[in-house]
């Protein structure tokens, strides 16, 4: 098949996920294991051709596209199918509850002067950019947290033990009147996303068509 | 888009995600930030 658009390779991806998932689903079942080789010999099986980031299949489903209907289809209730990295070249679909955060419409809005530079709301590429430039420049995570804190880095691809590889938006370090040393993973999205996996595939962020989202957590150094 | 974000803090609980804090921010030109407002945030602790 050639991959001359998005639909076709989602279509694509989903096949091969439905072949992975229904050659070990049995009712009842809530983990069902599988290795990074499974997707090649499914896509053979397909007849189908697989990218040369033989990862895009598994991050395409975790954060870009949906599952098959088919699979989901045999979800109930309050859970749903997610696909973790359970290590390295390792995966597994698991049957989970997924939180779902959405903005509480009561909460005061606390109104900021907004520092943005007027140049960067002209180039911003993506609505996801826009947000985490915004977060940087008026400094929200600060006065979110109370503490001041510095933009490490961008685009963190990381492997952490257990899950396999992940992606954060920016990571922060901070630190507070006690000397305490914070890291701080950022995610941000950008308003109208529907669903979005997070490194544990567990959460869901609903974003109302007004709101845009900004995630974050606080670690101390050297944890994982 | 009107520059409004939702922050939240998360964290892990037993491998579940619960939200420490949420607060909603507004980014706006300084002259939309009126008085009263203002007296409002001075209450808040």
């Amino acid at each position: 098949m050639v991959d001359d658009g998005k639909g076709k390779t989602q279509n694509r991806y989903q096949r091969i996920a439905e072949k992975i998932f229904f050659d070990r689903y049995q009712a009842g079942r809530t983990v069902l294991p599988f290795l990074r080789t499974d997707l090649e010999s499914a896509a053979e099986e397909l007849g189908v051709a697989l990218p040369k980031n033989l990862g895009d299949v598994v991050y395409a489903l975790r954060y870009r596209i949906e599952m098959p209907k088919r699979i989901r289809d045999t979800q109930t209730g309050e859970k749903e199918w997610v696909i973790q990295g359970a290590g390295r070249a390792k995966y597994e679909f698991r049957l989970v509850t997924v939180n779902r955060i959405k903005p509480n419409p009561h909460l005061l809005t606390i109104k900021i002067p907004d520092a943005t530079p007027e140049i960067i709301n002209a180039y911003a590429f993506s609505d996801e950019q826009a947000l985490l430039a915004k977060v940087r420049y008026n400094r929200l995570i600060d006065l979110f947290l109370g503490l001041p804190t510095f933009s490490l880095q961008n685009h963190l691809r990381t492997t952490v033990k257990g899950v396999g590889q992940i992606e954060i938006d920016e990571i922060y370090v901070g630190i507070d009147k006690k000397g305490r040393q914070f890291v701080i993973p950022v995610q941000a999205k950008g308003g109208n996303d529907q669903l979005e996996g997070s490194k544990r595939g567990r959460i869901c962020y609903v974003a109302g068509k007004n709101f845009q989202i900004s995630f974050v957590g606080r670690y101390p150094p050297n944890s994982s | 888009m009107n520059d409004l974000i939702a922050m939240f803090e998360l964290t892990l609980v037993d491998d579940v995600i619960k939200v420490v804090q949420e607060s909603h921010y507004q980014l706006v030109p300084h002259q939309r930030i009126h008085e009263s407002e203002l007296r409002r945030y001075n209450q808040l602790t």
